[in-house]
Parts: structure tokens; sequence; C-alpha cells
């Protein structure tokens, strides 16, 4: 009865910790949320003060109209979305079909192939902005959605290519097999299976993309410098003078370019998490 | 399978070939063919009426206000005044990435028509070497009432690569009724800072507001306790040109002085954590009495972001005179930051060049900034006191107006592009008490040393 009760009281007790733990880890990651919300509605003047947090008094919605107005967000969301659609499709099409050729077919070059495309791995970004500005300005593909696109597909089809690997060599030849005999063509292997049972993987690496895609910043600065190709990162430069920025509208940007991100993160958070796994346990 | 793989390397050979067919096709026709239809209009028709377009290169994406400001009002104005001229915009910040931008495009030679510029050899020199840009005479800028010694720092081999904008100063902000509160007068010496310091100790108001995050305001600081240390601007520059030293009693002791205001709190906790927008904004609210920044804040008094209380108390005072008198306060520490040049190697730099003169006659820099109370020109304004200038405005036309000995650069512009990080590194460490004052002199003229290698090899 004693023993019975301690182990109880044990148990509950561990289940306190455990809910504390999780509430302040909660509270640690929600509460970056909240200020940037609460300083989006204050005067510029309002920030670094002693406290954490200010009452908004009154509310600076023009924060937010100066973002739309001033810092063009829904000009630059647009081409954002551009981007972040063609970004994706291409690299989920591509990496589905390279990590296909590597993991399915045997052919002699199978392992330098995909030797290749793992070394693309290690490039770094910074590395690559002149020489390929360079490339870009030669072919006129400088200041154009192209510019965007093309290295961001190229930075993202190596760790696709790894996910998209994982996952295939879990799965088993035997459907692929059956599908031939029935006389699918190769192609048709690729994308009537294939593609279907890999969705979750497909929704993982297209979630990657899109993050890796709407924060990038250093790629569009060096590339992009005409109005029209500008994406939402400059949406928050735009604030800024030589000295002095405008804080509150800074913010204001900040809450709009994350919205879409954390309602990503909400809808697939499933998704994510699962995908980064998927292919480590054979099952 | 085979059959594919022959497909693939057929594609792939296409490809090949057709951006290499892109690649002889641009060369061979136009080297910039952007502005190919450009040239053609040139060429047809000379003089008034033909169309140019160009592109001004900015650092101040914040068009509303500020100098970014001034900028689109002088271009708007020239595109109604030139119905054929179109001029494009384009703005980058913060300033890194503004100069890593304006490396890419000296090195792939498309250097925008009109860009921003800072005035100093490591900036201009790879722009000049590549040949980048167009030179400009005095005559062009006759009358227009330019302080001679604006185009130094512009002028490489005897001539003029760029045009000064602004003559930016060092000025302490002071909350006059923050201080009297307390029972304080503005300082005159710096005793009085140190007297300051101790009266606020305890009310937890800091004294000085200071961006100690940006390492380039504690040069600032530095250079003006040197300066009032050895009575001039001597030392430093003399330190820079090797014909003088670092390594020099004057620096050990304003290392030390420095080090005193530190530990006694005038830059109150953690200062070196603090930024430009956090210092600007503690002495906006109120809660710092004095604020160590350049002239071109002196659109704090009319910030709306900060309580009325702070901003009708606002003065503007020089750095104190040293205790000995031998440091005066009319030694201002005065340089000529930033300017704008044109681009040699377009196709309209002709026109280009014809604005940038156009923006620099005195009725439009000069007097835009003036009235619109952004910053000082680097031209005589007397003539556009309008009488509503505010307080602190007529307190640095004051301070520059009284001043009998002007520094030219800080010394932090006089190092090379290499050097400059570990000059502003090496003060940082210094007021954060991680070196002696000894070592930080033999150190910087260390760095000293390798910067004038570097610069005059």
């Amino acid at each position: 009865m004693g023993a019975s009760t301690s182990t109880r009281f044990g148990a509950r007790s561990s289940r306190v910790l455990l809910f504390l733990g999780l509430a302040i880890v909660a509270f640690l990651s929600i509460f970056p949320l909240v200020w940037m919300v609460n300083f989006s509605l204050l005067k510029s003047g309002d920030f670094f003060g002693s406290n954490v947090l200010k009452w908004p008094d009154p509310f600076q919605w023009v924060n937010y109209k100066n973002a739309f107005t001033l810092g063009h967000v829904h000009a630059y969301l647009l081409n954002s979305v551009i981007v972040a659609v063609v970004v994706i499709t291409v690299t989920v099409i591509v990496s589905l079909m390279l990590s296909y050729v590597i993991a399915r077919m045997d052919w002699k070059w199978n392992v330098y192939l995909s030797g290749l495309v793992m070394v693309c791995l290690i490039v770094p970004i910074y590395s690559t902005l002149l020489p390929n500005f360079f490339i870009f300005n030669k072919i006129h593909l400088i200041d154009n959605y192209f510019s965007l696109i093309l290295p961001n597909i190229a930075f993202l089809i190596p760790l696709s290519v790894f996910i998209f690997i994982g996952f295939l060599q879990t799965t088993p030849r035997a459907i692929e097999e059956a599908a031939v005999i029935d006389g699918l063509s190769l192609i048709g292997v690729v994308f009537r299976i294939i593609m279907p049972i890999s969705k979750p993987v497909i929704a993982s690496v297209g979630v990657l993309a899109f993050l890796n895609t709407w924060n990038e910043f250093i790629m569009a600065i060096t590339y992009i410098s005409s109005d029209n190709y500008k994406t939402l990162p400059f949406s928050l430069i735009q604030f800024t003078g030589q000295y002095a920025s405008n804080y509150g509208a800074q913010f204001a940007v900040m809450t709009l370019i994350a919205l879409p991100l954390v309602v990503l993160y909400m809808l697939f958070t499933d998704r994510i998490t699962n995908s980064l796994t998927a292919g480590a346990v054979k099952g | 399978m085979k059959k594919r793989l022959s497909t693939l390397s057929y594609i792939l050979v296409c490809a090949l070939f057709v951006s290499a067919c892109g690649n002889s096709n641009d060369s061979g026709s136009n080297p910039s063919s952007g502005n190919a239809s450009e040239s053609k209009s040139a060429s047809t028709a000379e003089g008034g009426n033909k169309n140019v377009e160009f592109k001004f290169f900015s650092n101040n994406p914040d068009r509303t206000g500020g100098q970014g400001l001034a900028e689109q009002k002088l271009i708007d104005r020239y595109m109604s005044e030139n119905p054929n001229v179109k001029i494009t915009v384009e703005t980058l910040s913060p300033d890194p990435q503004f100069q890593d931008k304006l490396k890419i495009y000296n090195t792939s030679d498309k250097l925008p028509d009109v860009t921003m510029m800072w005035g100093q050899k490591r900036y201009l020199y790879p722009l000049v070497k590549n040949n980048s840009l167009v030179t400009f005479a005095k005559e062009d800028f006759a009358g227009q009432g330019f302080i001679d010694a604006a185009f130094d720092s512009f002028t490489m081999d005897g001539k003029i690569y760029g045009i000064p904008k602004n003559t930016d100063f060092l000025v302490l902000y002071a909350n006059k009724k923050l201080l009297a509160d307390n029972g304080l007068e503005p300082p005159t010496t710096e005793a009085d800072l140190f007297k300051i310091a101790d009266a606020l100790k305890s009310k937890d108001i800091v004294p000085i507001a200071l961006d100690g995050r940006d390492s380039w305001p504690l040069a600032l600081l530095f250079d003006a306790v040197v300066a009032r240390q050895s009575g001039g601007f001597e030392l430093y520059h003399k330190a820079m040109d090797r014909t003088g030293s670092f390594d020099h009693p004057d620096v050990i002791a304003s290392a030390k002085k420095i080090q005193r205001m530190v530990t006694e709190g005038m830059f109150g906790e953690g200062f070196l954590n603090l930024d430009y927008g956090g210092a600007r904004n503690l002495f906006g609210q109120g809660k710092a009495a004095m604020y160590l920044m350049g002239q071109w804040e002196m659109g704090i008094s009319t910030d709306v972001n900060f309580p009325e209380e702070v901003r009708d108390n606002l003065i503007a005072i020089p750095w104190p005179a040293s205790d000995d008198g031998k440091g005066r306060t009319t030694d201002l520490l005065a340089w000529f930051g930033g300017g704008y040049s044109v681009s040699a190697k377009s196709e309209s730099s002709e026109d280009a060049k014809k604005f940038a003169i156009w923006m620099f006659q005195k009725q439009n820099w000069a007097k835009t900034v003036w009235e619109n109370g952004i910053t000082f020109p680097a031209q005589n304004y007397d003539e556009f006191k309008t009488g509503k200038e505010t307080r602190v405005q007529n307190d640095l036309t004051g301070i520059l107006g009284n001043a009998t000995v002007f520094s030219g650069a800080n010394s932090q512009d006089l190092f090379s592009t290499s050097t400059a990080k570990s000059y502003l590194d090496a003060i940082t460490e210094m007021m954060a008490s991680k070196s002696t004052p000894e070592d930080f002199a033999k150190k910087i003229d260390g760095i000293a040393d390798k910067s004038f290698k570097e610069m005059n090899p």
C-alpha cells in the first residue's frame, strides 16, 4: 500500500516536472513571436527601453501601413511566391528523378554520380557568389527571376536527393518489378509508382525548399538590383537609413514574413519531423 | 537503358552547345546590351532630346527621410526638368553589404552610373585602379561654396574622383533639463564629465549614451580624447604616415583616461552591447543625460518618436576641453564623410556626370539638406538659413563656425581595408579593459605600421 502510493506520488511529481519543463520550452519558443508582434506595434522611439515588452499606446498600425506602402511587401511577396513555387516544383521533380537513377539503376557511373551530388552538399554559398555573378552577367540572367531560382535549386538538390535516396532504399522493389512486368515505362515507374508512395518525403523536401527560398537573402542582394525582382527580405532593409532605422516598420515586416512560416509549420509539423527520419529505420 | 543514357547525353551536349552560342552571340553584339537601345539613340540624336537612362546606387533605402529623401527629391526634380532623362535608383544597406556589391560591380565592370562613395584611399583605390571612375575638375564646382579641404579625400594623384556631400563632426548632445534637475551644468572640461558621472551614478541615469556595439563610435571617442590630451590631431596623423607613432605617452594617457571613464560608469552598464538605435533611444527617451554622436543626428530634436520634454531641452556641445587647457573645444574632429562618384564605363557616363555636377549646385544639395534639417553639406550654406532652424541646428552651426582646427579624416578612415578592423577591435578591447594602456598603444602602433606598408607598397 505504502509502496504503491509512493510510486504513484513519484509518477505524479515526475509528471509535474515534465509539464513544467515543457511549459518552459513552450514559453521560450513562443515568446520571440509575442515579442515580435508586440514590437511591430510600437513607435521606433519606444525600443530598447527598460521593459522587455511594452503596451503599445496607442497601437502603431501605421507600421503595417508603412510595411505595405513603403516596404512594398505585396510586390516583394509576389516575387517570393513566384520564386518559391518554381524552386519547390523543380527541386522535387529533379531530385526525385535523380535519386531514382542513383538508388535504383545499376550502371557504372552510379558511384561517381552519387559522390558528385554529395560533394555539392559542402559547397558554401559565399564561394559561389562572385563566379555566379560573372556567369549570369555573361548570359544575361542577372536581375532576373532565374538568377534566384537557379542557384536556389542548385543548393537544394543535394540535400533533397539525400533525403529521397534514404527513403527509396527502404521501399521494396516488388511493386516496381510488377509494374514493369505489366508494361510500364521507366518514366511511368518514376511518376506513377514512386511519386505517389514518396508523398511524405516530397512534402518534407517541399517544406525544406520553401524555408530556404523564403529566407534567402545573400544571393538576392548579389544578383538582384531592380525593384521588379526583389524578394521579401528586401522589405526589411527598406526601412534602414545610413544610421537610424524605422524599427517599428521593420518588426511589422518581420511579422508579415514570419506569418506564412508559422502557418506552414503548424500545418506540416508532422511531415517535417517524420520526413527527416524517413528511411532511418526500416519498416 | 543504354538508349536512355545516350538520349540524356545528347540533351546535355545540346544544352552546352546552346549556351555556348548564347555566349558568343553576346560578346559579339554588345558588351552591355542592357544599354544597347540607349547607345543607339545616343548616336542618332546629338544634344538635347536623346533619351537617357541611368542608374543611381545609394546606401539609403529609406527614401522618405534623411539623406535618402534628399537624394530622391533631387533625382525627381532633375527628371522633371529633363524629361528625356530617366534615373532608376538601386538601394542597398547596411554599408558592408553595399561595399561588397560595389566590389562585385567593379570587378564585373557593371558599376552603376552614379554611386554613393566613401572618400578614402581604401574605398577609392580599387575603383581607380580599374579605371572605373570619371574624374572631375575643381572648375566643375566653381562658385558652389565647397569647403576647400572637402575634395582632399576624394583626390588621388591630383585627380578628383568623387564629390563630397557632408561635413561630419563629432559632438555631444545633452539633455539640459535632465542635467539641471540633478544640479548639473553642461560640461566644459573633461573634469566636468567625471563630475557628472559621479553625480548620476546612483540615479539610474546613464551619463553618456554610447553605441559600443559598433566599434566606430568608440574610435571617434578615442580620437577626441587623444586630441584633447595632445592638443590637436597631429598625433594620429603622424602615426598614420609613420612620421610619428601611436606608442606615445599621450596615447597611453588617453587610453588610461578612457578606461577610467568606463570604470566610473560614464557610458552606463553594458554599453559594449548597446547598438546604434539603442544608444539613440536611451538618450531620446530621457534615460541618458548626454549622447556622443556625429552632427548627422541633429534630427533627433524633431523626431516625434521621442517625448516632447526631451526634444525641447536638447542642446549640442563640443567635446569638453582638457583640464590643463591644452586641448581646446575649437579643435574639431571633423571629416568629409561620403559623396558620389560617376562610372566611367557606362554608355551614359557623360549624362550621369552632368547630373552629379547639377546635384551639387549649391541651391540643390546644400539647400535641400540644410532646409530639411538632414545634415551639414560640405558646402557653405549660410545663404539658406531660414531663421527656422532648431536649437540643435544653431548649436551645431556655432560649433562648426567657431572651430579653428579641423581634423580632416578621423583615424579609423585612414587604415587600410585589412587593418581597419583590427584597429577598431583593439580599441574595443582596451575599453573592455582587456588590454593595458601601454599594450594598447604598442598594438595599434603595430597595426598602423602594417597599414602603412599595405597602402604604400
